[in-house]
């Protein structure tokens, strides 16, 4: 209830969208730049291309942060 | 016989590139309907009904006290979207909305009633008149029944948690402070909370004693309730004559073991009994306060470095508009948002909850220490909490807008 709240997810899910056989890990990073377009945002987490878990947090968070400070640098 | 491909053999640069060609085929033929409704799932729902956004209330009876106290039963209204007003815990607010001439102010009230009265539909809160305040007078001379109402959730701290706090609380009310305890007394006698309550309860007279005789009543039936009236300017048969000195508190406390103190009442009230509390050296979590309420009178303050009688100009950055408005040295950023209409977002008006937190961008504020409810992240990032912040110089605000309303 407390994950619906602050979420806005059906349910409160913290899993993301499913994999699929079609929409999976390799599918999903093959086509991000075609799926995530907005100029600025960096997406991290379990709704991202990895999918849900604790590593997969870790690491689209670790890939967002680098591409903002990637991004910053370049524009300075 | 050829050899048969194991799994990674099998991978071939041309089908790899067609993969993503097939997801975008795949996903372009799904439909666009939404799988489902928020609104259909049961957490979500829980969620909206414990923690809505906005409930809208409309007052069904007002109870008078005096001129200048009133508590008003706030029924929910459906014709609004509000069914039922959300459950809370005894000891809780309510942030009110009110608009006055077009611009919107919010002011804290305790909840009085107890939990389960949501149940019945209503809430109760009691209105004292402040000196100078705008909301109070607006709702003593204004609110009738019928009045439409908006409110937050139920919010704060001021609560029983059997795991930190001590069985038996020692509560120490001042003037309108006693509405959490009768909340706490009322949840208790009905079986929602269960601790021991000592009511110190503090006032002039015993005609000022508001809820004097319900919370009376309420301890004659259930024995986990005391009331002790505590009188400064009359002397009554049977009552306690003074103030609340740690010599009384001493003689209402257990024996033996711990206990908690809960204290909500006038700033005055708490600057006396902390010190009283001081000498009886208990563990810091058992000292439990009810927010400070709004900040007057920075000019008293050694820290504070502005002129308090001086109009400084605080430019207003929300939601991508820029408004440059006046705020005299001696008045919350937050307050002079309110009276030039810009609805600034707060709930505690106490440095606690963290609502109306913005960005200095520019100039210096002043924030006492005793409100200052700031993380080490926001003094090193610029962040500030407008309810109690005072300009000492021209500023620069960058302010969230208020969602919900
Ligand atoms: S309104 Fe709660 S911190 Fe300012």
């Amino acid at each position: 209830m407390t994950f619906a709240r602050y979420l806005g997810t059906p349910e409160g899910t913290i899993y993301g969208y499913e994999n699929s056989g079609v929409d999976n890990v390799v599918m999903r990073t093959a086509m991000k730049d075609l799926d995530y377009n907005m100029p600025h945002i960096h997406y991290c987490g379990g709704h991202y291309v990895r999918g849900d878990g604790f590593p997969s947090g870790y690491i689209t968070g670790m890939m967002a942060a680098n591409a903002a400070i990637n991004e910053l640098r370049r524009d300075k | 016989m050829a050899k048969q491909k194991t799994g990674i053999e099998q991978l071939s640069a041309g089908r790899f590139l067609k993969l993503a060609a097939d997801r975008l085929k795949f996903v372009s033929a799904a439909s666009d309907a939404p799988v489902s409704d928020l609104k259909d799932h049961l957490q979500n729902q829980l969620a909206e009904a414990l923690h809505p956004h906005v409930q809208f209330l409309t007052v069904g009876e007002v109870i008078v006290h005096s001129d200048d106290m009133k508590s008003y039963i706030l029924r929910a209204d459906p014709q609004r979207g509000t069914k039922q007003p959300a459950w809370f815990s005894a000891g809780q607010y309510l942030s009110i909305a009110v608009f006055i001439d077009g611009k919107m102010y919010c002011r804290p009230y305790s909840i009085a009633s107890s939990p389960r009265d949501t149940l019945d539909g209503f809430y109760m809160i009691t209105v004292k008149r402040v000196q100078g305040g705008v909301v109070s007078g607006y709702i003593l001379d204004n609110w009738k029944v019928g009045t439409s109402a908006a409110a937050s959730a139920p919010l704060g701290e001021f609560t029983y948690e059997p795991l930190r706090d001590a069985k038996t609380v020692i509560g120490i009310a001042g003037g309108s402070g006693i509405t959490p305890f009768r909340s706490f007394a009322k949840a208790i006698s009905e079986g929602d909370e269960d601790f021991n309550l000592v009511l110190l309860y503090g006032s002039r007279t015993l005609n000022d004693a508001v809820f004097s005789d319900e919370i009376a009543a309420m301890a004659k039936d259930c024995d986990k309730i005391k009331l002790v009236n505590v009188l400064s300017d009359e002397k009554v048969r049977g009552k306690e004559n003074g103030f609340i000195t740690a010599k009384l508190i001493r003689k209402y406390a257990p024996k033996e073991g711990d206990y908690s103190i809960f204290l909500c009442g006038p700033q005055a009230m708490y600057r006396f009994a902390d010190k009283e509390i001081e000498t009886l050296n208990l563990r810091r979590k058992f000292v439990r306060h009810e927010l400070f309420g709004e900040y007057f009178h920075p000019e008293n303050d050694a820290e504070y470095h502005g002129d308090a009688e001086k109009t400084y100009q605080v430019t207003v950055r929300m939601a991508g508009k820029t408004t440059v408005i006046p705020c005299k040295g001696n008045t919350s950023l937050l307050r002079a948002m309110e009276d030039a209409g810009l609805n600034p977002p707060s709930d505690c008006r106490s440095g606690r909850c963290g609502w109306c937190h913005s960005q200095l961008l520019a100039g210096e504020v002043y924030t006492p220490a005793s409100v200052d409810g700031r993380r080490e992240a926001d003094l090193i990032y610029g962040y500030i909490h407008p309810c109690c912040a005072f300009p000492e110089t021209d500023v620069t605000i960058d302010v969230p807008p208020m969602p919900g309303l």
